[in-house]
């Protein structure tokens, strides 16, 4: 009980409304509310502190070649050959991505950015990828980063960062267009016109649609804790997007560059659910989801001098989304302020300040509600970096921390250290240690959760989550080296290896009996859990990937990752103490993509992927051959022919997490041809 | 029950402010005015949203017993000072002995002494007292609430079958922010909205 305050976070102070609530708590107590009593700061362990570097971290880049080339036809199929990543599809529509274990279709240890703003939501802790979308063609690069980026990108980047980066406008003068057809995406179209006036103002616009018909006829399966439910055939998951934006890049100085995008969407889906009713029986449903919204983003580049550059983003995107179980309208405005700056001939300083707020309104169609219904998050962040040349061009040493602090009124402290030590141009070799956190988001406090009819010996439970205003943030601790090698122009090869120590995951607590309730008048056996963070975990690995120019015009990239990923729940005599949601467990996982120019206009790419069993869920291992072949009658069209699964394997990647089905992957091909002009 | 999961936050936090207590040179205060002010804003807080069954007599004062550190039994005194509950005023008295309990509405154990403490509550729940304590196994041993540091707040655990002993009930407005370590007692749990 005893505890020490030590630092105040003076260094916070200054930007905050609310920050007088950091630090010691001082006089007037009488005046805050019991809202706000168990939310004082008593002690800050964070301090202005030096900061982190660029990235000694085991970062890989995935190049527009290697998206267009992978016939990927939205970004988590993308994603599906970066090595370390575990990427699995759960219907055709919903994805769990990952890095490092804890892959769940909802994976909130993973920060996923376009163009630096963050599609992390505060509502649920995760990404709704069906949601997200840019012109695959538009892309630049997906940089993604394994390991914790809480330095450089915030909270909630605990096992990874993918960053998904759009070409700038004058990258893009023209007019392009696509049109896809496949047996799963039966139809998508993009169309984009870019141009300049002058030299100093570019812009494109695009818009882009799509259908698809995911696995129509397949079996589903839905999952329900301690019982899957199969469906012999699920014949309506439909999903429809159209979606408009722009891009504009303009120059008004020499120093300055100035940055516009936004754009607008709306997706629908069909959803089968299934709901546990009286075990061994289910309620079917054909649910409805929709999302539509938009959002816009400004970013100003000063850049003073080599070395010293200032950056102000603004972002703002409002969302309504509409689930058949709970609805809402979503809105996030941040503003952050960047500045890096050469101090000495061997340092470099950064530091930025930022402030977020994101406010919903929620309804409960059914089963799921948030109390209250309405909340507005805010939170403001001060981030501090320094990096070092030890030894000149030999040794670099940074070290960094990023402090936020957030409604809930928790102060968040992720420090990193990091050193990067290259011996010669062909070496390098680094080693960091960093903190990060995930912190609480709305499910977490206020949600209230009918879970349905669980089976057991003395029959069917119902059982209700509820969360907790106490929810704390759940803490990562992690340590990680890695070294690379390039040979010339022929091979590379890149190792990192990474423990971590997790604390305070959620988990779900109750009694250990059941309670007799009455509901509207009828009794039956409940069991009411609330969420409670008593959980810790361990995972470590590796990841080796590798490139190989056998020779001109064909290049090899295989990969190797293992996660031995274990978590645990302390001993609770007299209670029920649970996981709410188990992870895939997936150790082993190998990537091979072979790219080959057949000819000067003909390409091939072959791509394997294999993983080992599910433990959690005792999935199947599987080994899958992806294969596209692209021809290019002209320098200005392509015409392509992706296959994915090539051998046709009926295989689960994944369970759900709520009533909607999992549908086995089966062969799928797109035929796309794409026109500039 | 939960010892081990707050005694890994603790050490973790410990490490830290270890670490940082390095760095700046010093070592850190043992306990502090902010967390016995915080306490005694809590304490006020259950005083104001309890209700007690054994109802004693109109115009006495709300009588609120400290056993343990006389520091946080002065500031206590000192933070309630004036404050009324139902128009009766409130008074801060040291509890030494099980005789010091009678005419209590609570009990404050600022310690961590186990036979102290398991001396003590028996009849502190015999005398309809609401006991709040701050020391791991409180409501183990007995006690209805119990204060503890989590991720730098204040947080509280509370066993709904103490206080029902002691005939008292607490809003749901200050319950929704602890945890409850016998949640069987919950006999309903609304449905969520549809």
């Amino acid at each position: 009980m005893k505890i020490s305050r030590s630092v105040v976070l003076a260094i916070w102070a200054a930007g905050s409304a609310s920050a007088q609530r950091v630090g010691e708590p001082t006089a007037d107590l009488d005046k805050v509310s019991v809202d706000e009593l168990f939310s004082i700061q008593v002690t800050s362990v964070g301090r202005k502190a030096q900061q982190i570097s660029k990235a000694p971290a085991a970062v890989f880049v995935l190049t527009a070649d290697d998206i267009r080339r992978s016939g990927a036809t939205s970004i988590p199929e993308a994603l599906q050959w970066v090595p370390g990543l575990t990427v699995l599809r759960l219907n055709g529509r919903s994805w769990a991505v990952s890095a490092r274990g804890g892959a769940r279709v909802y994976s909130d240890r993973i920060l996923v950015m376009i163009d630096g703003r963050s599609l992390y939501s505060p509502l649920f802790s995760g990404v709704i990828w069906d949601a997200i979308d840019v012109p695959l063609e538009d892309i630049e690069r997906i940089e993604v980063v394994r390991g914790p980026g809480a330095v450089m990108w915030g909270p909630n980047a605990v096992n990874g960062v993918i960053n998904i980066i759009t070409k700038p406008a004058r990258a893009t003068k023209g007019a392009a267009s696509s049109v896809a057809a496949g047996n799963e995406a039966r139809g998508a179209a993009e169309a984009r016109w870019g141009g300049a006036a002058g030299d100093r103002l570019a812009y494109r616009v695009w818009g882009k649609t799509d259908y698809l018909t995911p696995a129509y006829g397949s079996p589903g399966t839905f999952y329900f804790g301690n019982f899957a439910y199969r469906d012999p055939s699920v014949t309506n998951l439909d999903a429809a997007t159209g979606r408009f934006g722009f891009r504009f890049d303009a120059q008004p100085g020499d120093r300055d560059q100035l940055m516009v995008e936004g754009d607008l969407y709306k997706t629908g889906r069909q959803d089968p659910l299934a709901y546990p009713a009286v075990w061994p029986n289910v309620v079917r449903q054909q649910g409805h989801t929709d999302y539509e919204g938009g959002y816009i983003q400004a970013r100003w580049t000063r850049t003073a001098a080599a070395g010293n550059e200032s950056v102000l983003q603004f972002t703002y995107d409002d969302n309504h989304i509409d689930y058949p179980f709970v609805g809402g309208g979503l809105n996030n405005l941040t503003i952050d302020f960047q500045k890096r700056r050469q101090t000495g001939e061997r340092n470099e300083l950064y530091w930025g300040v930022g402030l977020q707020q994101y406010w919903d309104a929620t309804y409960s169609n059914r089963y799921v509600s948030f109390q209250p219904a309405d909340a507005v998050y805010r939170t403001g962040d001060v981030v501090l970096r320094d990096e070092w040349q030890i030894v000149p061009a030999k040794l670099v040493g940074s070290a960094g921390v990023r402090v936020d602090y957030n409604s809930y009124h928790h102060v968040e402290y992720q420090p990193s250290v990091r050193l990067l030590y290259t011996p010669d141009r062909r070496q390098s070799a680094w080693l960091a240690v960093s903190r990060a956190v995930r912190v609480p988001s709305r499910v977490d406090r206020d949600v209230l959760y009918d879970n349905g009819q669980m089976p057991s010996p003395a029959g069917p439970i119902q059982v209700f989550v509820s969360g907790s205003q106490a929810a704390p943030s759940e803490t990562e601790r992690s340590l990680e080296a890695g070294y690379r090698l390039q040979s010339g122009q022929h091979w590379s090869v890149d190792l990192s290896a990474f423990g971590s120590y997790y604390e305070r995951l959620r988990a779900a607590e109750g009694p250990l009996l059941p309670v007799l309730a009455v509901t509207a008048g009828k009794r039956s056996l409940t069991l009411p859990l609330s969420v409670v963070n008593s959980g810790a975990g361990r995972a470590y690995g590796g990841e080796v990937w590798a490139t190989w120019q056998a020779r001109p015009g064909w290049r090899l990239i295989p990969s190797y990752s293992y996660v031995k990923d274990s978590e645990w729940l302390p001993a609770a005599p007299g209670r029920r103490l649970v996981w709410e949601r188990t992870p895939e467990d997936l150790r082993h996982q190998g990537l091979l993509r072979s790219q080959h120019d057949l000819w000067r206009n003909v390409q091939l790419d072959l791509m394997a992927r294999a993983r080992s069993r599910d433990l959690n869920f005792n999935l199947p291992g599987v080994l899958l051959l992806d294969a596209r072949l692209s021809w290019r009658p002209s320098r200005a069209a392509e015409v392509s022919v992706s296959v994915e699964n090539l051998a046709n394997r009926s295989v689960l990647e994944c369970y759900p997490e709520i009533a909607t089905p999992a549908i086995p992957l089966r062969r799928m091909f797109v035929i796309k041809w794409t026109q500039r002009l | 029950m939960d010892g081990c999961v707050h005694f890994g936050l603790k050490r973790t936090r410990w490490a830290a402010v270890l670490a940082l207590s390095a760095v700046l040179g010093g070592f850190p205060a043992a306990a502090s005015d902010g967390e016995d002010e915080l306490k005694s804003a809590i304490v006020w807080a259950f005083l104001q949203y309890s209700d007690w069954s054994v109802r004693p007599a109109a115009d006495t004062p709300i009588t609120v017993g400290v056993l343990g550190r006389s520091a946080f039994r002065q500031f206590l005194g000192h933070y309630l000072e004036g404050k009324t509950v139902n128009n009766r005023p409130v008074r801060v008295v040291e509890v030494k002995a099980v005789t010091d309990l009678h005419g209590c509405a609570a009990v404050y154990f600022a310690t961590d002494k186990g036979t102290e403490i398991k001396q003590l509550l028996p009849a502190a729940r015999a005398a309809h007292a609401l006991t709040v304590g701050e020391t791991d196994r409180f409501v183990e041993w007995g006690g209805a609430v119990n204060l503890f540091l989590v991720d730098g707040h204040m947080s509280f655990e509370v066993s709904l079958g103490t206080l029902e002993q002691s005939g008292i009930a607490i809003s749901s407005k200050l319950l929704r922010w602890g945890q409850i370590r016998d949640l069987a007692k919950i006999k309903t749990m609304a449905r969520p909205a549809q």
